[in-house]
């Protein structure tokens, strides 16, 4: 990494660039690092490393897809997702019921065994909360802390107090899985899961902390939900690393610029930012242990969260 | 209905059904709507029974496993 920052230019360079930025993040005491993720994450095999992240508290609140939290699910109820091919016959996999990620596969009935645990686990946290709607953070806090798989992004975050926001969340198997909690004749309590509750959490977080970092790994809702918390702090983003292969012609956000957002007063003008254009598959773990091995086994840090400057908001 | 043609319909064949641990168990998320236990056996008789849902291979291997036990 260090060559490429000698080189300093192309992908190269942009990649030693932001592993300089997300390194001056977490050395930065005032710093809240916001990690999005959307994309196949988990099925490409980057859920051990979300997790050690919560657990060694370099990244203090992950914002995601609920497509990513639900494959994190399958995995934690002893579902896998296994090395296929892309070349696969999709119609034979459709008549096996096996579905396909790129080149990874996963079979329809570990969908289906996270569609029925899951829909009891809704019952359950229904009646515990009795009516109450859940934001999306407290609904992920109370999935984690009824899993019990140590590398479960789910469980790291519940055991470590990271709050993980789902903003689209019906926009998953979650959805789904709702429809079918919900479907049961004589059901006394119907879990709630308020897409807005959370807005002022995030934004309290973006608020209170003096500076706010952002780790994209893609783009889409999880980018914009911290960016969009950055502006309604009157802020805008101090640090900011994107990842991602979608291109800006399209206006769409994944694919815009960090100069574009600078226009939306989402992220600073002077702030430290970087668009790596590349596979975050790949990017992403190289910036980690690049991060990580600079740090050196002696680096602590105390999130700017749990310093006592934001109250805890845990779920009963 | 006539017991041969009732024999032929099963589970697998119907609109709700999605594979427990393939090809011998299903999850019927009408059972479960109706409270009532949701796995049955893949050649289960099931009254939903029609052949335009039936474009997979759960029927076919289930009765080739059944066969080969």
């Amino acid at each position: 990494m260090q060559q490429f920052r000698g080189s300093g230019s192309f992908g190269a360079g942009r990649l030693a660039r932001a592993c300089n930025i997300y390194e001056k993040m977490l050395r930065d005491k005032d710093c809240t690092v916001f990690l999005t993720l959307s994309g196949a994450v988990v099925p490409a095999g980057m859920r051990a490393l979300v997790a050690d992240l919560i657990r060694a508290r370099l990244v203090d609140v992950i914002v995601s897809t609920g497509a990513s939290i639900v494959h994190d699910t399958i995995e934690a109820l002893n579902g896998h997702h296994y090395k296929g091919s892309w070349m696969a016959d999709d119609r034979e996999l459709f008549r096996y019921h096996i579905f396909r990620i790129y080149d990874v596969l996963v079979p329809e009935e570990d969908y289906v065994k996270l569609d029925y645990q899951l829909a009891e686990m809704y019952r359950e946290i229904a009646a515990e909360r009795r009516g109450e709607s859940l934001s999306s953070n407290e609904f992920a806090w109370e999935l984690g802390k009824r899993l019990k798989d140590p590398n479960s992004i789910l469980r790291a975050a519940y055991e470590e107090d990271v709050p993980i926001f789902i903003p689209a969340v019906r926009d998953s198997e979650f959805g789904y899985i709702h429809l079918l909690h919900a479907s049961q004749e004589k059901q006394k309590n119907i879990l709630e899961v308020d897409a807005f509750k959370g807005v002022p959490r995030i934004c309290e977080i973006c608020g209170k902390s003096p500076r706010n970092g952002m780790v994209v790994i893609g783009g889409g809702v999880p980018r914009n939900t911290v960016q969009s918390a950055a502006i309604a702090a009157n802020k805008g983003m101090d640090y900011a690393v994107v990842i991602t292969m979608d291109r800006p012609e399209t206006g769409g956000l994944s694919g815009s610029t960090l100069r574009e957002s600078v226009s939306w007063g989402k992220v600073k003008g002077e702030a430290d930012k970087i668009m790596v254009i590349g596979d975050a598959l790949v990017m992403f773990p190289l910036i980690v242990a690049s991060v990580v091995e600079r740090l050196g086994n002696e680096f602590t840090r105390t999130p700017y969260l749990k310093r006592g400057k934001l109250t805890p908001r845990r779920s009963k | 209905m006539r017991s041969a043609e009732k024999e032929k319909r099963f589970c697998g064949n119907c609109g709700s059904h999605n594979p427990y641990e393939y090809p011998a168990r299903i999850f019927c998320s009408k059972r479960y709507a109706q409270n009532k236990e949701p796995i049955v056996d893949t050649l289960w008789c099931c009254g939903n029974w029609s052949p335009v849902n039936q474009g997979c291979h759960c029927v076919r291997d289930a009765l080739k496993k059944k066969s080969s036990v």
